[in-house]
């Protein structure tokens, strides 16, 4: 066969040329880290980087939403711990009212008392958290009790009864509100029978404060403590679903990590072969541009 | 009898030949490295004997030959090997405008990466997300309508992007074919002056060069068939339609096509037919720019329209912050990639944004059942987001695949190319050995030019000198 510059030539550029290109691909490896720079790098896995990273922007949904339940929730508890305290201590004066042998006099003081404790039952159900009233349902931003009266005398609800719920995991929904009727209006709701108790402590009906008042107190303070366990028991959803989005945001950042990342050492190593390669070719080349005939000729 | 002085006339013609040949061993050299040469050599042939011997009586005349002659200059080339290489050009270089231009196109979407359209897509169901939320937070719904702006003109500027290359597709397709008309005449052209100097059996190697040459780039551009005919002419023909024949040829006109959106359209300049047929980079262009570019456009397209028009329904229906309800999030009318855009009452205002069912301001419900779209199969019965994927999946390994054809014809193409030049690639080595071969002969011959006239001095100053 005859060899001739031209052949030599092409296959030399040819070869310094493939040997330029998967060095210039490594290296882009190695200064992104990534192992897919182009979908046709590996259409397959390109399509599946998509998904995962996808799915990751779509759990810090979930996260940022969890967040705000927590909140949500823990203001709402914090509301019912007052309302709860703020029964208690009704109780504690009704036990007291129900004493009939006491000057009315005293009983005025109690029904003061009680007077204030109405006051801060009406500021608790119009907590705004800054973003929203807590108990106005989707109302949010409506002031919900509206009180005739300092003591109140009587109390309306501004409010509706929409839950507000938000999506704290895939296909996972949790209602973060009560509403006024969860805890304020409705039957022997608290502030119905504490204004009940002013009254009676006010007129001196003590038989009616030891025969009823009391019970209702009672009742009121069982819905009020049965709603915070049940708003206990949201929290702990809103936490094991942290716990298991964390899980798989973990374990999808990994597969994501694996599918996507350039394998460091072997890059390297690869990189390192291939400078080798071009450095022998380059030489070579040098050599044999040089060698004819004409140099051996006198 | 032979003529005395017929030797001298043989060691002449030699001398001319060893010339000649030196000539040409340097215009070889001097070739070495001009593309399409083909290195070319002389055809020595012996001389009949002219003059006769005389034999002793009774024995026919010997005759001796009259030395050497130059009968013609010889291009070393292969016609299979043309042909091969033609053919892998076009298929070649159709493969290569396909990698370049879809790999260009991939960079418009520039995915996978954390602000790519995918990512974005994303970004904009959770913004809805984010307005289920806080749906009386002014914050989520301007952040909304951030991110659903970014995402409108990540569109637009992706459906730009096509067009800008389709435009360029078709300004390379007219070029190409200026190109080619080019080409066609000046092959006619030669084709005339090589008819000319067989018919005068000069020598014509070089303007062959020049117009193998040319066949060879139209073959990687149009994927014609080049014959050569024995008169020496060269016929071309792109899909059974001669464009050069032995004594004419003619041109593709480019028109604006008015049905095809005043891209360019290729007819014959003889009749006004449409050119079919064509292969090689040219066919490339047109698939390109009639193919695959309008349907991937289709295909992001339905992505807009599904994501438009299922976004507006639901917020049709859903009410504002003011309370009114029956307001588009998107224009409607912007149902394509190029077109997508807010409507221009959430523009003026994010209080617009629909986030409520029941009208209340505290009710995120709406915002919560778009948000919920992103994951509901809504695009062509994939989720928008997969949907997206495939789509750029499919991109992707249309580009895959161009790169490792174009890898394996620039291969395939570079064997041909080594082939033709071991056969037709001038070698410098055996160009120097020739010319000191034929040195060699020339000072042989001048030898015996010496030596003929030492001959005739002998003969003529010498002879019957007898007594002087």
């Amino acid at each position: 066969m005859r060899v001739t510059p031209t052949t030599m030539m092409n296959n030399l550029v040819a070869n310094l040329q493939a040997t330029q290109k998967s060095m210039d691909q490594l290296q882009q490896e190695v200064s992104t880290g990534r192992r897919i720079l182009a979908v046709s790098d590996d259409p397959s896995a390109a399509s599946r980087v998509m998904w995962y990273r996808s799915a990751l922007l779509e759990m810090s949904r979930y996260k940022n939403n969890q967040d705000t339940a927590t909140s949500a929730l823990e203001t709402v508890e914090t509301a019912l711990n007052q309302v709860e305290s703020a029964l208690t201590r009704a109780k504690e004066i009704a036990v007291a009212g129900a004493n009939s042998v006491q000057p009315q006099a005293s009983r005025d003081a109690m029904a003061t008392e009680i007077g204030q404790i109405l006051d801060h039952l009406v500021a608790v159900g119009n907590i705004y958290d800054g973003e929203r009233f807590i108990f106005a349902g989707n109302r949010s931003q409506t002031k919900p009790f509206s009180a005739v009266g300092s003591p109140p005398t009587a109390v309306s609800y501004l409010g509706d009864a929409g839950a507000h719920e938000l999506q704290i995991g895939p296909g996972e929904t949790l209602q973060v509100n009560l509403v006024g009727g969860d805890v304020f209006t409705g039957a022997g709701n608290p502030v119905d029978v504490l204004m009940a108790l002013r009254g009676d402590l006010l007129a001196g009906r003590v038989p009616d404060i030891s025969s009823s008042r009391l019970a209702e107190i009672d009742a009121a303070l069982d819905k009020v403590l049965a709603t915070t366990a049940d708003v206990g028991a949201r929290q702990n959803r809103v936490e094991s679903s942290r716990t298991a989005l964390a899980d798989q945001e973990h374990r999808l950042a990994v597969i994501l990590d694996r599918e996507e990342s350039a394998d460091i050492v072997e890059v390297t190593a690869r990189l390192k072969i291939a400078e080798q390669n071009q450095q022998i070719a380059l030489a070579t080349t040098a050599k044999l541009i040089r060698s004819t005939l004409i140099d051996y000729l006198a | 009898m032979r003529s005395t002085f017929g030797g001298l006339e043989t060691a002449s013609r030699s001398l001319a030949a060893q010339q000649a040949a030196m000539d040409l061993a340097a215009h070889n050299l001097a070739n070495v490295n001009t593309p399409g040469y083909t290195r070319q050599s002389v055809r020595l042939t012996p001389m009949a004997g002219a003059g006769l011997v005389t034999g002793a009586a009774g024995r026919p005349a010997d005759s001796i030959g009259g030395g050497v002659d130059v009968t013609g200059i010889v291009r070393i080339r292969e016609a299979f090997l043309d042909r091969q290489a033609r053919d892998t050009a076009a298929t070649g270089s159709s493969w290569k405008s396909r990698r370049d231009t879809l790999s260009r196109v991939e960079t418009i979407f520039g995915e996978p990466s954390d602000n790519g359209l995918a990512a974005q897509l994303q970004e904009f169901w959770n913004a809805w997300g984010e307005v289920a939320a806080h749906p009386s937070l002014a914050s989520a719904r301007s952040a909304l309508r951030g991110t659903a702006g970014t995402m409108a003109s990540t569109f637009r500027r992706i459906a730009a992007g096509l067009s800008e290359n389709r435009a360029a597709l078709d300004n390379s397709f007219r070029a190409l074919a200026s190109e080619v008309n080019n080409a066609v005449s000046r092959i006619s052209d030669l084709n005339r002056k090589i008819m000319t100097s067989t018919v005068s059996n000069l020598p014509a190697g070089d303007l062959e060069d020049a117009r193998d040459l040319l066949a060879d780039r139209l073959s990687a551009l149009t994927g014609a068939r080049v014959t050569t005919e024995s008169d020496g002419s060269m016929r071309v023909f792109i899909g059974g339609t001669e464009l050069v024949g032995s004594y004419t040829f003619q041109t593709i006109n480019i028109t604006d096509d008015a049905a095809n959106g005043n891209l360019a359209k290729a007819t014959w300049a003889n009749g006004g037919q449409d050119v079919t047929g064509l292969g090689g980079e040219m066919a490339a262009l047109l698939t390109l720019r009639d193919g695959d570019l309008p349907s991937l456009g289709t295909e992001i397209d339905a992505l807009v329209a599904s994501v438009v028009a299922q976004t507006n329904a639901p917020h049709q229906a859903g009410f504002g912050l003011d309370g009114v309800s029956g307001r588009d999030f998107f224009d409607p009318v912007g149902t394509t990639a190029a077109t997508i855009d807010l409507s221009d009452a959430v523009k003026a205002d994010s209080s617009v944004i629909a986030a409520s069912v029941s009208g209340e301001v505290g009710d995120g419900a709406n915002a919560s059942a778009i948000a919920a779209l992103g994951s509901q199969e809504i695009t062509a019965g994939s989720k928008p987001g997969d949907y997206y994927a495939g789509v750029l999946s499919e991109l992707g390994t249309s580009v895959a695949e161009a790169t490792n054809e174009t890898d394996t014809f620039d291969a395939l193409g570079r064997q041909i190319e080594n082939q033709r030049a071991t056969v037709s690639g001038v070698s410098p080595d055996e160009e120097m050995i020739d010319l000191m071969r034929y040195q060699r002969a020339y000072q042989a011959a001048a030898r015996v030019l010496t030596t003929l006239d030492e001959a005739l001095d002998t003969l003529i100053n010498r002879l019957g000198a007898v007594g002087r």
